[in-house]
């Protein structure tokens, strides 16, 4: 954990079937149903209705982990996150991926 | 007295069955931990959706036609959740009974209850008397998944939104089975639709004194269409969770069904042995005295 000053968000994502992942990041963003959406700390109380893509999460330790995720919605307040799809699945390393 | 020979037929019949109701009795148990924590894991989804669903509620005056239905319609549907599979002792006889005792109550208000059944015994039970069942799915009644869940609560949502001239519903009705304990299982009946809402707000208020600043959401792309994603989310999450408590009180129920088996086929055990025992010692007794009284008869003779 290298940057303890910066603000982060506290990320719980959540499928029908089970609790998928729950952390902190610093930045997500997500395929909200009118584009992507990028999220960052003390970001405005938002609810957002998501369509099928990916989530990019971006943890304190600069790793970014993906989750594929298909319909449902997400609801951001007080710099926790809630992410609440039908099917999701498990998170990938993008970072490992792409080297 | 029925031949030693038929009693130990008897007793071997009944040792047989009794391991059948053992291996039944310890599959259910094992079952009933997976059902447990398939239930745990769906929850924390359904509490995403009730929280998501609150805020709505708390922000803006929901007219959504899931909340409030504004038509004078007869009809409703009536859901009945029974299991698959029989040795459950009276898991679903109890929700049939509770599905009729609801129909007719439904019936004398002057509506007109259409029935949906999920699991094979009830449809196999409504079959069998005829009855006219607009819906019905079957299969992993003590394991449903979130396909199950989504196939139902989209049939019933259809059915609900549809105009009551084309044949839609005003109301939805769930008898299932609560999980209370491994002993104790309820059946309950439940509203399903129109979702009643209540605002957690007022008591937050009156315990702190208070009202607590709750968050000025947006709602992106718009509030109604945001509504129109989560509630139907809500309302298969709520089928979910009925389905998963009445799949655990399946298990539940079928392992105590079959503990009983277990204990009753003991017991007729112990007391088939008990009568071939005496049965056998009634036959030596008879030789033994045949014996005496033929060796008696051969020395008066002699004498």
């Amino acid at each position: 954990m290298a940057a303890t000053d910066k603000p982060t968000i506290q990320v719980n994502i959540v499928a029908a079937d089970r609790p998928v992942w729950s952390g902190t990041a610093v930045q997500i963003s997500i395929p909200a149903s009118e584009g992507s959406m990028g999220i960052l700390a003390d970001h405005e109380p938002v609810m957002t209705a998501t369509k099928d893509g990916l989530i990019k999460v971006i943890q304190p330790n600069g790793e970014t982990l993906g989750f594929e995720v298909t319909d449902g919605f997400i609801s951001f307040d007080s710099n926790k996150l809630t992410v609440a799809v039908e099917t999701c699945k498990d998170g990938v390393d993008l970072n490992a991926s792409a080297e | 007295m029925a031949s030693q020979l038929a009693y130990k037929a008897r007793i071997a019949s009944t040792s047989s069955l009794e391991k059948i109701f053992n291996a039944q009795e310890m599959i259910a148990s094992s079952r009933i931990a997976k059902a447990r924590n398939v239930a745990l894991a769906a929850k924390p989804y359904s509490d995403a959706i009730f929280d998501a669903v609150q805020a709505l509620a708390q922000h803006t005056h929901i007219s959504h036609p899931i909340v409030r239905k504004d038509e004078d319609n007869p009809r409703v549907a009536v859901l009945a959740l029974t299991a698959d599979r029989g040795m459950a002792g009276a898991y679903t006889s109890s929700i049939i009974r509770e599905t009729e005792s609801l129909l007719a109550k439904l019936d004398d208000k002057g509506k007109k209850p259409e029935l949906y059944v999920y699991g094979r015994r009830g449809v196999t039970y409504y079959k069998y008397r005829g009855r006219d069942v607009r819906g019905t799915w079957e299969g992993n009644s003590d394991a449903p998944g979130v396909e199950v869940a989504e196939e139902i609560s989209k049939a019933l949502l259809d059915a609900y939104m549809k105009p009551a001239d084309e044949g839609g519903v005003s109301e939805l009705y769930v008898v299932f089975t609560e999980f209370v304990n491994m002993v104790v299982q309820k059946v309950r009946i439940l509203r399903m639709l129109p979702v009643e809402i209540v605002s957690v707000e007022s008591e937050q208020a009156e315990a702190s004194g208070v009202p607590e600043a709750q968050p000025l959401y947006t709602f992106e792309p718009s509030r109604d269409e945001v509504l129109d994603r989560v509630l139907p989310k809500y309302v298969q999450s709520r089928i979910h969770e009925c389905l998963l408590t009445s799949a655990a009180s399946e298990t539940a129920s079928r392992q105590n069904a079959m503990h009983t088996a277990t204990d009753n086929a003991r017991n007729l055990i112990d007391e088939l042995t008990r009568k071939l025992n005496a049965t056998r010692q009634a036959a030596i007794t008879q030789e033994l005295t045949e014996i005496i009284g033929s060796a008696d008869a051969l020395n008066n003779e002699k004498e």
